[in-house]
């Protein structure tokens, strides 16, 4: 492959020598005579218009999954309410605010104001829910000092907590974000254009964790209070033939909690009755990004240098919340955790003729970490010590070449091919280096009237060295994101319009293999195959119909040990998602009253686990998840001003996980779960709302 | 390997099989149409008297937007200056010149001269459709479009944004992902998967982790690297922290498929088959997991609920002193 991409790139330069007739395709303006261009016929909008939408929303039943994203997890009425109001004026004054989603907790509010190519202010607030689960359950009470009823009977395992059930309480996890951001554009003398932006984002709720005493554990809630602030700012100069910018910008992240305390719900050993795990710790991170650009006869050069920190120095927490065990002092009082991190990315990219051009391309990312490292005495399940341990932290460089040539055999049609090179080093691991090779063929074409085709083929190559036991993994297994590794894949995707004729077919696939040749144990192999069909209709700009298919399958092969010696089992797992999509619309129906659309959508996930264990196989059972929506929707005009909107959805969900499905809060021994279980729902949705138009 | 005759057959063979049919068969008249320069002699006028509300296509709604209104800069504006052209010209901004198009041509519309045709109607190879859109934009945002992913595929412009509407659906948080999913419709498939980043609700938009213009990597990340457009949102797991756990650090995607997957937490497997792939120290990280390990035939602490994570919680990294197993 190699060879046969490297003739294709020396066959390219003669072809550039060959030939030096590059495209032009500069407008030439010499004849324009624009004086009196009047533009009578062209309609004014300026002044005010707008549209406000309200209305109301039901939903039949409470489920996370439900309103996971979109905030209707309640079986609730909610409003809605939408709408915009723009303003244009003669003097390229502009101003507008847009409304989304008000009655519902995924709400967004965005307004600007400005003055077109002079200056523009921006603002937008932004409410992202994610309810996760509504079947959780736990004995535990509180928020960041979790404890258990005052009854509480403690054990050596779930069935000896014998007020467990009991004191179960339901709990709702999932966290909501609202972010607010401003900004600001200027743009002074034609050629300079500042920049500013300006978010915070809080993040509250709670998330599902767990904690553990040893080989006892508890599933619990992690509370989240979260607030991230990002300001970036930029100043651009910019001319015909290049341009400058220079970037800053600064995240901060802060925790509310630092640490979650938990009671021990079993019984103690050394006195251990709690247990404190730490949460998140507040970070901050500054960026400084220089980039440039500029072109000269047929040759673009862009270039941009990173230089990049990320800091955290939160107090640490002591060995342990166990007072009844002796603690060597800690090392240090905090991390003084800091990486410093570079890139540097330069791309030339050449038209040569009018039927070559190539691309070289120069990447390097450095990740180096310059925490100190710190020697510990860690507390195992806040009651016993292993041994010493050191902090870990790790440094990474990554430098890639990439060239690739384009020739455009005819019209319409180019050829690529390309060579990719890349380097990666890691400090503290057990495979230093990797180099990788990359070679990649694609053509694509649009030269059929009415066809649109692509292909692309790709082959990789990785190398690794030679692995160092640092670890105590056993020798024979390298992990899976350091080990040599073959991969290639083709991709290919049609787009076929049938002459004179408003049907539209579309297919694509892809198949990518991938194989690490120097691993005896781990990860062996990861397939993805993957296809999909669809095919439109659209007779009329107010008619459309398409119906398609997708399917993905992903296939892979883990191998280990129970010996620590050779293989002794093996892992088989396979994905296999198929997804059907209907579309119609249907619009000015009744005197150009009335649009009608319809989505019927039906994804079907299966995921087959295998093991195989001495000459023996042990399928687990099927993992489903079945997504299947149908969704209705009417406007109808009263007037040019007034409308009606109606919605009818109903989605269906059966799921199936024997990671959960059957596991109560104590069927673990030493596990006390939430007793969550796969959703299964039928939930109806109905929505109306009257739209008013004004300008 | 045994692909390769193949590839290299469709190659040499292709140029015979296409001949003179071609759909940018006017790209020669087009081009020299540019070099020319006929303007018209009325502007956008001239154009109007024909393409009015009752055209197959109608040009109106160009008129709410921008590139419509008369504002420095736009194709609308009032400008007379050579220095500041394309501005000012009209129309033939983005469609070309007009040359012989508006003449009268009554036997044979398909006679008529044509003119530079964008999206579907497209009568251009990308390249010079693009080039029309890059005399005016050609700003910060698009200087790694050249090379960039989506240029080498030959898209243009018109393939995603729509000009000739009052608002281009692709810069809408709620319809962005339909113009994306036209190409990648495996993308499309993967949001109704068991987990997925909330973007069918248009809450997460693609142009939050892609720079679809370019960025100079092949994924067109906003961010320097994958794991720095995470933390975006999640700047949580950003650290450092005292204990870190090294793919974390490295990539993302080592473990995560962003876009869904059929596994919790956009996993591509779950834990413990996904851990054991590099995990295999002695002790319960070699021991194969089994089915009989399952209600009713048993219930393994390794194995169902969250696996691996029942008790390696902080997966993600640690900051406590005894976090060393990231279990605190």
């Amino acid at each position: 492959m190699r060879i046969l991409v490297s003739m294709t790139l020396l066959l390219g330069s003669l072809q550039v020598i060959a030939y030096n007739d590059q495209p032009d395709y500069s407008p030439n303006y010499d004849k324009v005579k624009n004086e009196r261009w009047r533009c009578r016929l062209c309609p004014d909008h300026v002044g005010v218009k707008g549209e406000l939408s309200t209305g109301a929303i039901k939903v039949s039943d409470s489920e996370a999954r439900f309103g996971r994203d979109n905030g209707l997890n309640e079986d609730d009425t909610s409003l809605a309410l939408k709408g915009y109001v723009a303003l244009n004026r003669q003097d390229d004054f502009y101003a507008s605010i847009t409304a989304r989603h008000l009655g519902l907790d995924a709400r967004r509010l965005d307004a600007n104001v400005g003055k077109h190519n002079q200056y523009e202010l921006s603002a937008s607030w932004r409410e992202i829910p994610r309810n996760t689960w509504s079947s959780a359950m736990t004995p535990y009470r509180g928020r960041t000092e979790l404890t258990l009823p005052d009854n509480w009977v403690t054990g050596f395992s779930t069935s000896d907590l014998t007020v467990l059930n009991e004191s179960l309480q339901p709990i709702s996890l999932g966290t909501q974000r609202k972010r607010l951001r401003t900004g600001v554009r200027l743009k002074f003398q034609d050629y300079w254009t500042m920049s500013a932006n300006a978010s915070r984002e809080t993040r509250k709720g709670n998330r599902l964790t767990s904690s553990d005493f040893f080989n006892l554990a508890a599933e619990m809630a992690s509370p989240i209070n979260h607030e991230t602030d990002d300001l970036r700012g930029k100043i651009k100069y910019a001319r015909d033939h290049g341009l400058l910018s220079l970037e800053y910008s600064r995240s901060t992240f802060k925790n509310a909690y630092q640490a979650l305390t938990f009671q021990k719900a079993y019984d103690p050993f050394i006195g251990e009755t709690r247990g404190r795990k730490t949460l998140a710790p507040n970070n901050e991170a500054t960026a400084w990004v220089l980039s440039g650009a500029i072109r000269i006869n047929g040759v673009a050069i862009t270039g941009l240098h990173q230089r990049a920190e990320a800091k955290q120095n939160d107090s640490f927490l002591p060995y342990s919340i166990n007072t009844s065990i002796t603690m060597e002092p800690l090392p240090s009082q905090s991390l003084e955790g800091k990486v410093d991190s570079s890139r540097t990315l330069v791309t030339i990219r050449g038209v040569l003729t009018r039927r070559a051009s190539f691309d070289i391309r120069y990447h390097s990312r450095e990740r180096d970490n310059n925490t100190p490292i710190l020697s510990l005495l860690p507390i195992i399940g806040d009651a016993f010590t292993l041994g010493p341990e050191t902090s870990r932290s790790y440094s990474f460089d990554n430098d890639q070449r990439k060239m690739a040539f384009h020739y455009r055999m005819f019209s319409g049609t180019r050829l690529t091919v390309g060579l990719h090179h890349i380097e990666r080093q890691r400090t503290r691991s057990e495979i230093s280096t990797n180099e990788e090779g990359r070679q990649w063929v694609k053509i694509t074409s649009n030269t059929f009237k009415g066809l649109r085709i692509s292909l692309e083929y790709k082959d990789s190559s990785r190398d690794a060295a030679t692995l160092r036991p640092i670890t105590n993994n056993n020798p024979l297994t390298v992990r899976y994101h350091q080990a040599a590794r073959d991969r290639s894949s083709l991709k290919t995707h049609l787009d076929y319009q049938i002459p004179n004729s408003p049907v539209i077919l579309s297919a694509s696939a892809g198949r990518s293999q991938t194989d690490y040749p120097g691993s005896t144990l781990g990860l062996q192999k990861n397939d993805d195959n993957a296809w999909g069909i669809n095919v439109s209709y659209r007779p009329t700009e107010t008619f459309f119909i398409s119906a398609g298919q997708d399917a993905q399958a992903i296939d892979s092969e883990t191998y280990g040990s129970l010996s620590f010696a050779a293989r002794d089992w093996i892992y088989l797992t396979s994905d296999d998602v198929r997804t059907t999509t209907v579309r119609l619309e249907k619009n000015g129906l009744l005197e150009n009253r009335l649009d009608l659309a319809f989505n019927y959508l039906y994804s079907d996930g299966a995921g087959d686990y295998v093991t195989s264990f001495e000459n023996e196989t042990s399928p687990f059972p099927r993992l489903i998840s079945q997504h299947r929506s149908v969704d209705l929707k009417a406007k109808y005009r009263a007037s040019a001003k007034l409308a009606v909107e109606l919605r009818l959805y109903q989605e269906r969900y059966r799921s199936a996980d024997w990671a959960l499905d059957g596991v109560a809060v104590n069927t673990i021994r030493n596990l006390i779960t939430m007793g969550r279980v796969s959703p299964n729902y039928s939930i109806n949705l109905a929505s109306v709302s009257f739209t008013y138009s004004f300008d | 390997m045994t692909l390769w005759p193949v590839l290299l057959a469709i190659v040499l063979s292709y140029p015979h099989m296409v001949q003179g049919a071609s759909a940018d068969d006017h790209h020669d008249t087009l081009t020299k149409k540019l070099q020319t320069g006929n303007y018209s002699r009325r502007g956008a006028d001239e154009c109007l008297g024909c393409h009015d509300e009752t055209f197959a296509f109608p040009t109106e709604k160009i008129f709410h937007n921008a590139h419509g209104q008369s504002i420095p800069h736009s194709p609308f504006a009032q400008n007379s200056d050579p220095k500041e052209f394309p501005a000012g010209l009209q129309c033939e901004a983005c469609h070309g010149p007009a040359g012989d198009h508006s003449k009268q041509v009554l036997v044979d519309e398909a006679a008529r001269q044509p003119m530079i045709n964008f999206g579907e109607r497209a009568n251009a190879g990308a390249d010079l459709q693009n080039s029309m859109c890059l005399n005016c934009h050609n700003s910060e945002n698009r200087i790694h479009w050249l090379g960039s992913t989506h240029e080498t595929s030959d898209l243009a412009c018109a393939d995603c944004h729509q000009l000739h509407s009052a608002e281009d659906p692709v810069k809408k948080p709620d319809s962005q992902a339909q113009t994306c999913n036209k190409c990648h419709n495996n993308v499309a498939a993967d949001t109704f998967k068991h987990s997925a980043h909330p973007i069918k609700e248009g809450q997460l938009t693609c142009d939050d982790c892609h720079r679809v213009h370019g960025t100079g990597d092949d994924k067109l990340l906003s961010e320097i690297s994958l794991n720095d457009t995470c933390y975006t949102c999640h700047a949580e797991k950003r650290g450092p922290f005292l204990y870190e756990h090294a793919p974390v650090q490295e990539d993302c995607s080592i473990c995560h498929l962003p876009h869904g997957s059929n596994q919790p937490y956009l996993l591509i497997r779950r834990p413990p088959q996904l851990c054991q792939g590099c995990h295999s120290a002695a002790g319960h990280r070699n021991l194969p997991q089994l089915a009989e390990q399952i209600p009713p035939g048993g219930a393994s602490e390794y194995l169902l609920a969250q696996g691996c994570t029942n008790c390696h919680a902080e997966v993600h990294g640690s900051n406590h002193p005894s976090g060393d197993k990231l279990r605190r």
